[in-house]
């Protein structure tokens, strides 16, 4: 018996659900409802184009850093061990053990995301290994009085940190403005954002550390279909590093390209360093998905193409499901978004 | 012209089958299948094949979940009293669980598509959003890996 015949014989019977369809469906319009009553908008996005457009508008900033925007200027090189060697050591601990309240005290000697506990909740894309040294950064997220926040569609983390003491703390959060608490009436004075970019910059960089570098252009070519984003992927040497992430190294450089009308070609915007960064830790909290978005000249739709230093390239796109979320922004959001079509240059055929 | 409700009738047991394989358990198979047919649903009446939609969103919704949760999986000395009722083979199915649980998400994922779905190369890069030299060497690993464990490939 070959695999094929293996795995087509090992399969158990389905259940027998009558309601599937209606459950999926109930929770399909429960996932709407939510979208509808809350700031429209996925605050990750958001969080994208409010550092990306105003930097794209100045031209000068520094790039020379490879630093997300907005990380302190005194974060450290950190170290990461390998997945067989720490993830079965470094293991996070039951929430009602964290009882290290306050972050930013006490030397911290490792951290890790942890786990969800359920399904129901959208969970940020992040590294499964144990940082462990050089956790300086830690000691910016000071406790801040929480303030109320509406719920965003942003995605959720948690992250353990544990000390020299022996304790740990627990800090929870989303991906977007909103603080990220770390017990039932504290929270950081950082954002969930700040805190998730931090961290992802940090594993980002650990991991980039185990390879050399391959010397290759900065990528130059949107896809040819908005929809089609992974005929600009190209599998560099990191690909060999398996740790369920689309991008876990550090990203080198990148290209922006927009479309704001199905008739014309992309337009297209080189990033630097810390605009790429930026865009590759939001990506991993943006839901898994391809634009599919209606085009329009009040819709434009986005593909970031990515690169890391052994010449990996990774493509997303903004999912279909925000575009009009996306839109609401552009016309009403608090952040003072402007349509990037007015900004960017002018589409190149 | 279909519904969804229909959709989810007709096809529904065979995204089952592949949620199973992806996640060697009947309630988190179920539980995949609910997330990904409740991400397609808006899309239902947009896209030109709604069954590969879906098939791509179970996929990436798959990918997507923490890693670490079957990164642990323990393999059980006797199969769990669902799979071995419902009449197909337990022993076997057994086998077949703990094998993939030796599979990293991805390779796992590699290795359904291909070898239970029956896609090509191509098409298994598209469903999982990467290229085709990335499933090369995913599928090269997974099967390095399944003759490790030798519960799969004793034959060709």
């Amino acid at each position: 018996m070959n695999l094929h015949d293996r795995l087509h014989a090992a399969v158990p019977e389905p259940p027998d659900l009558p309601d599937r369809a209606a459950r999926a469906e109930s929770l399909a319009r429960q996932r709407i409802r939510h979208q509808r009553t809350t700031m429209a908008g996925l605050a990750a996005i958001a969080v994208v184009l409010v550092v990306l457009i105003p930097q794209l508008v100045d031209r000068s900033p520094d790039h020379s850093t490879g630093r997300p925007v907005g990380s302190p200027d005194t974060t450290p090189t950190a170290t990461v061990d390998t997945p067989t060697t720490s993830t079965d050591e470094i293991e996070c601990v039951p929430a009602k053990d964290a009882h290290h309240v306050d972050p930013s005290e006490g030397t911290a000697v490792w951290l890790r995301f942890c786990a969800s506990p359920g399904t129901q909740t959208q969970w940020a894309q992040v590294p499964p290994d144990a940082l462990t040294s050089n956790l300086g950064f830690v000691n910016g997220w000071t406790l801040g009085f929480q303030h109320s926040c509406p719920f965003a569609l942003s995605q959720e983390f948690r992250i353990q940190v544990g000390y020299a003491d022996g304790s740990t703390a627990q800090i929870r959060g989303r991906t977007d403005s909103c603080q990220a608490g770390t017990g039932v009436t504290t929270a950081t004075k950082a954002s969930g954002s700040q805190i998730y970019a931090d961290a992802m910059s940090a594993f980002g960089r650990a991991y980039a550390a185990d390879f050399d570098e391959v010397p290759t252009p900065a990528p130059s070519r949107c896809p040819n279909s908005l929809g089609l984003p992974g005929e600009t992927d190209i599998d560099g040497p990191s690909t060999s590093l398996d740790v369920g992430m689309a991008m876990p190294l550090t990203a080198t450089s990148g290209l922006l390209c927009f479309w704001h009308g199905s008739a014309r070609p992309p337009g297209h915007a080189t990033l630097g360093l810390e605009q790429a960064e930026t865009l590759r830790i939001q990506m991993h909290a943006v839901p898994p998905g391809v634009a599919r978005c209606r085009l329009g000249p009040k819709v434009p739709s986005f593909t970031v193409i990515l690169q890391d230093k052994t010449g990996t390239r990774r493509t997303f796109s903004v999912d279909a499901a925000n575009c009009g979320a996306v839109d609401s922004e552009f016309k009403n959001g608090p952040h003072g978004i402007v349509n990037p079509s007015q900004i960017l240059p002018q589409p190149t055929r | 012209m279909e519904s969804f409700s229909d959709f989810v009738t007709s096809r529904g047991s065979a995204l089952w089958r592949s949620a199973w394989l992806l996640t060697g358990d009947t309630a988190l198979a179920e539980d995949l299948l609910q997330t990904a047919l409740a991400r397609s649903w808006p899309h239902f009446d947009r896209v030109d094949s709604f069954e590969a939609y879906v098939r791509r969103t179970l996929y990436t919704t798959y990918a997507s979940w923490w890693r670490r949760r079957w990164r642990h999986e323990i393999p059980m000395a006797t199969p769990p009293d669902d799979v071995a009722s419902n009449g197909h083979d337990a022993a076997l199915s057994e086998d077949v669980r703990r094998a993939l649980a030796t599979l990293s998400p991805r390779q796992r994922a590699v290795i359904v598509l291909r070898y239970f779905e029956d896609r090509t190369e191509p098409e298994t890069a598209r469903t999982l959003g990467c290229s085709v030299g990335s499933v090369k060497a995913h599928h090269s690993r997974a099967l390095a890996r399944l003759r490790d464990s030798t519960l799969l490939l004793e034959e060709p």
